[in-house]
Order: structure tokens, then sequence, then C-alpha cells
């Protein structure tokens, strides 16, 4: 098998999931999409070489799984309209990411110059999942959808960095930035929306 | 015995103990308070790599800790650092009963505080980038509270604290592997950029302040001043810390200029926001804006002497901001007792107003012997700093002065024991503020020995 050409198409295929994560409205979908993210970003890593890198990557998706679930789930669909979170209709979000992610991609090639052992499929991915982020970021203040944008910067970053400082230390430091990302957003969504006054509470 | 892992083990300890005793907030602040003031006096006093002769044998305090290639090291080179955080959370923290603030802010305050002293012990020093963003998740908890009125000061900070260990990080490769120097302009370039961001991040410089109005509107004023002080203490040290590291940082001429109009426009927009604000707490923000603006002025120096100033300032700001938020913590309740006395209801506002006085740099408070000193430093040379510092000054002490003492104070369950405790807390409060501006040689000689183990920065 040629490992350019899988590496394009698993870079790819991350840059549609990225895409594909600013338009959705749906909470449930989006985060299908964001655990679909870190498996791309595992899978690079891996066919990168870096498979402790991706392994941590993995790991982070099967953790944060039940923990945006959940979160989901308890907020449900009364309390959060699903679509509240973000600013524009679907077209519109559709070209701006788009717009994005080509001005990313572009951007990639001088990426892979100052970054040695960083192949144009790495870097394409690497920009266009940290410029969407930066984009959801400007997208939306919901807890929820900025846990999904920031993190997806993140991933941006360390499809990067994990090539150049493959230290477990600094994985394991990442990845528990992730963890608390994770936590820190679900516990504001939760408490926004709780009830305020002991009064609001149901009889 | 190891003497990294026994400080954050305690503060780990110590952390929990005051989490558990969260429902009694004088025993919580106790704790968290007591603990990390003489955590702050074990790492400024412990005799390292040498036996310690006890009643059971001899004990030997190592001073470093490698744990999956990386160190964690107390020496004499991060001692003085460690110290100061500890100390300043200490303050703050043991103070924090006497303005109800969020119920875990001394357990998470002092996690934090941990934190930030971990990311002075890390070595290499550029992975201290994760470490405080660690810090940062803690204050985003801290800064959203128990009942979120606005989450957005918390996630606009961690958003930028996110950005900012990126850029340090990513600079921290550049400089170890790719061998920058003053010469390599382009990648000079490229690190300088990264830095900038980064730095600009941690020590609040605008674009990258926008969470601390918000933080102002909806997070307690005493979790804030908190945060505040220990995350802009953190940048402080790690831009110490570079320009100790590197020499062509610390000899850059463009460096210099560009930390001077850092801190002229954060100066000039500090004052100018705040002088726009009604509310006590967003012109407190900006404020503090503006005595980053001073400080930043005082590093583009790249003097031993401005540096050490810099970092008295830290700790002036550090009393002003806590004094200020216990007064305006205080201002809208009161007791029936107290409400019966005036003279009660004042002492709130007093305090208040003279923290806030403090941090603008008000003659006749803690914060005056440090702006005095920025002035008499930069105006010989730079007239246009010089003259921003003096309007500031005057212009941020007016609409201090025209705040209005009165407030609505409404009642609240107290008992008169833990009023009168209050009172004398804040009036505590308000002393010391008088008295570090009167007899400034009471602190600062201790302050300035903050940036003691930087060696190239002070010889």
């Amino acid at each position: 098998m040629d490992v350019v050409l899988i590496l394009g198409v698993v870079s790819g295929l991350t840059i549609v999931v990225a895409i594909a994560l600013v338009v959705v409205d749906d909470h449930r979908l989006a985060l299908v999409f964001y655990l679909l993210e870190y498996l791309c970003v595992g899978g690079l890593l891996y066919i990168g070489g870096f498979p402790a890198a991706a392994w941590t990557r993995w790991g982070l998706a099967v953790a944060a799984a039940p923990i945006v679930w959940l979160t989901v789930v308890r907020l449900g669909r009364d309390v959060l309209p699903y679509a509240a979170g973000l600013r524009g209709g679907r077209w519109f979000r559709l070209s701006a990411a788009l717009l994005v992610a080509v001005g990313g991609m572009g951007f990639s090639s001088s990426l892979s110059g100052i970054f040695p052992g960083l192949t144009p499929a790495h870097a394409r991915a690497a920009s266009a999942l940290f410029t969407l982020g930066l984009l959801q970021l400007g997208l939306s203040e919901d807890p929820l959808r900025w846990i999904f944008a920031l993190t997806t910067c993140l991933l941006g970053f360390e499809v990067v960095y994990a090539i150049i400082e493959p230290s477990l230390a600094i994985q394991a430091i990442l990845a528990s930035i992730h963890l608390g990302i994770l936590v820190v957003g679900t516990d504001i969504a939760v408490r926004r929306a709780a009830p305020q006054n002991p009064d609001d509470l149901p009889a | 015995m190891n003497a990294p892992v026994l400080v954050l083990v305690l503060a780990g300890v110590l952390g929990a103990a005051s989490f558990l005793a969260r429902g009694r907030l004088v025993m919580a602040s106790m704790i968290a308070g007591l603990g990390a003031g003489l955590l702050g006096l074990f790492t400024l006093g412990v005799s390292l790599d040498a036996p310690l002769q006890t009643l059971v044998g001899d004990l030997k305090v190592a001073g470093s800790w490698t744990f999956l290639g990386r160190t964690l090291a107390l020496d004499d080179g991060n001692r003085a650092s460690v110290s100061f955080i500890f100390l300043a959370s200490a303050f703050l923290l043991t103070g924090a009963w006497a303005a109800r603030p969020v119920r875990y802010l001394p357990s998470f305050g002092l996690f934090m505080t941990a934190c930030v002293a971990a990311s002075l012990m890390i070595r290499p020093f550029l992975y201290a980038a994760p470490l405080l963003e660690i810090a940062a998740i803690v204050g985003c908890l801290l800064l959203v509270g128990e009942r979120p009125v606005s989450h957005r000061a918390g996630i606009r900070l961690l958003t930028f604290y996110t950005l900012a260990m990126m850029g340090l990080l990513l600079t921290g490769w550049m400089l170890e592997s790719s061998g920058v120097t003053s010469a390599t302009t382009t990648e000079a370039d490229r690190v300088f950029l990264l830095l900038a961001v980064g730095l600009a991040v941690l020590l609040i410089v605008p674009p990258f302040h926008s969470w601390l109005p918000a933080a102002a509107e909806g997070s307690d004023p005493y979790t804030l001043a908190f945060v505040v002080v220990i995350l802009q203490s953190s940048g402080l040290f790690l831009l110490l810390g570079f320009l100790d590291s590197y020499a062509w940082l610390r000899e850059s001429i463009e460096i210099s200029q560009r930390l001077r109009w850092a801190g002229l426009v954060t100066l000039a927009l500090g004052t100018l926001w705040a002088v726009g604000q009604p509310k006590g707490a967003r012109f407190m923000a900006y404020a503090l804006l503006a005595d980053v603006g001073v400080t930043l002025l005082l590093l583009s120096r790249l003097q031993a002497a401005d540096y050490q100033m810099a970092l008295a300032m830290a700790g002036s700001r550090a009393v002003g901001m806590a004094v200020w938020a216990l007064g305006s913590a205080n201002e809208g309740v009161a007791t029936e007792e107290s409400r019966a006395h005036a003279g009660s209801r004042a002492i709130p506002a007093l305090a208040a107003s003279l923290g806030a006085l403090s941090v603008v740099g008000a003659p006749l408070t803690a914060g005056f012997p440090g702006r005095w000193a920025a002035l008499v430093r930069l105006g010989r040379s730079d007239a246009w700093a010089g003259a921003l510092i003096v309007s500031s000054l005057v212009v941020l002490s007016v609409s201090v002065l025209r705040w209005n003492l009165g407030s609505d104070a409404q009642a609240v369950a107290d008992s008169a024991l833990t009023a009168r405790a209050r009172r004398t807390f804040l009036l505590g409060g308000v002393l010391l503020v008088v008295a570090l501006g009167l007899f400034p040689q009471l602190t600062y000689p201790w302050l300035v020995q903050a940036a003691r183990g930087l060696e190239n920065l002070i010889p």
C-alpha cells in the first residue's frame, strides 16, 4: 500500500470531518463528528509512525464520548435547542468553513517548510483543523460548541507537535489538558442550564 | 525526601482538606492560606541536598525529581520565585473568608498555585506552558463560579491560554532545536511572533485582555483578584525566565522597543477604558491593565533594577487587589447590627476605594512607591512614558475618588462575632495599604528578592 496515498486520504477525511463539525446543528451529530476527528488525527499520527501519540488520541476519544454524551443527554432538547449555540445559517457556515479550510491549506506548505518531518498531508490536516477550530470559536460561545472548537484547534496543533516532539511526558500533559477542557466545558454547560433560583425548580 | 514532590503533594493534600472543609469558609481559608504560607516559607528556607540532623536520624532533602525525562527542580535559581507565588497566594487565600468568595476558592486556589509553582520548577522551563494551561483550567472554573451569571470570562481565559500554550511550546522547540539567534533573522522573527502572542496572553496585554472585563461583570471580585494576581505573576516570571535564558533576547534593542510600545499602548488604553466605566469592578479591570502597562515600560529598559521593580509592583498589586476585592465584596451587605452604624458601613467602602487607589498607584498607598520609581526611572529618558504615567495616575485617582462611597446595604445572615471579625480584618487591610505606602522599606526589599535566582538578568 502506498503510505503517502493513505496519509493523503486520511488527511482529506480529517478536513471533511472538521468542516462537517462546523456545519451541523445537532449536538448529537456534532459529537459523532467530533469523535471522528480524534480517530482521524490518531490515524494520521499512527500512519506517520507515532503510535504512542495516536493511541493517546484514541484513548481521549474513548474518554470524551461518555463525558459529552452524558452532558448532551442531561441538557436535553428543551433546555438547549440544537442550533442555539451557532451563529449564521447552515449555508453561511459551510461557505465560511470551506473558505477557511482552503486558506488554512494554503498556509500548510510553509508549515511543512518550518517543521522538519512534517509531511504535506500532516501539514494540510493540521492547518485546516487549527483554522476551522478558530472559526468555530468565533461562531459560538455555547460551552459545548466551545469544547468542540478549542479541542479542534488543539488537535491541529498536536498533529504538528507530536511529530516534532514525540515525548511521552508532553503527550500525557496535552491529553490531560484535553480532559480538563472537556470537564470544565461540560460542567459550565450543565451549571449554566441549571435553574438559578430554587423557585424555578419543577414542583 | 524530595523538595519539589513534597511541596506539590502537600499542596494537593492541603487543597483536598480545604475542599472537604468548604462548608466552613473560615476553616477552608485558614487551611489553604496558612498551608500556602508554610509552603512558601519551606521553599525559601529549606536546606537542599544537605543532611539535616533530626530526632529520627539524618534527613536529606533532594532538590530535583525526574519523571519521564522532565525534571522538577527547586534550587537557588527558582526558590525565591516559587516562594513569592506561594506567599502571594497565602496572602489572598487567608483573607478569602472575609470576602464571601466562591466556596471552593481556597481549595482550588491552592491547586492553581501548585500548578504555577510546578511551572516555575520544571526543567527545561519551556515546558511551563502546559502547566500554566492547567492552572488556567482551574482559574476558569473559579471565574465561572457555582451559579454562573456569565461563563464568558472563563471560556475566554481558557481559550487565550490554550493559544498561548501552543505558541510557547512551538517557541521552545524552535529555540532548542533550531539554534535561533539574532543573526538568524527569519527564524528569530518567527520565534518573536509566537513568543509575543504567548506572553501577551499571560501578561494580559490588549487585545488578549477581554476576559478581564467579562470577569469583572460576571465573577466574584475576590476570586477575580486571586486569579489575576497568580496568573499574571506567573506570566511575569516566564518572561523573565526567557530573558534570563537567551542572551540575544535580553540584548535585543528591537525587543526593548516592542515592549515599550506594548507598555505605552496598554497604559493609555487601560486608562481611557477605565475612565469610561461606571462600575467599580470594570474600572478595576482596566486600571489593572494600566498597571500592567507600567510594568511593561519598566521591563522595556532591560535593566536589573527595573526587573526587580516590576516584581515589586506585582507584589503591591496583590495587596491592592485583595483590599479592593475585600471591600467591594462587603460593600453591598450588612448585618442588622452594622445597619445601625454608619461608621461600620463606611469601612468596606473605604477598603474598596483605598485598594483601588493602590492599584492605580496613588500617593500614600502600597502601589505608589512602585509607580514613583517607574516614573523616576522612565521619566528621565522617555518623556512620553513619563507623561503617560503621571496622567494615568492623576486621572484614575480622581475617578476612584468620585466613586459613591455609600451603598444600599442588604441584610445577610451573619453572626455579630463574624461581622466584627470581618470589620477588623477590613480595617487591617486598609491600614496595610497605607502602611506599605508610607513605609515601602517594609516590603520592597523583600519583594525585589523574588528575582534573585535569575543570575543573567540580575548579577
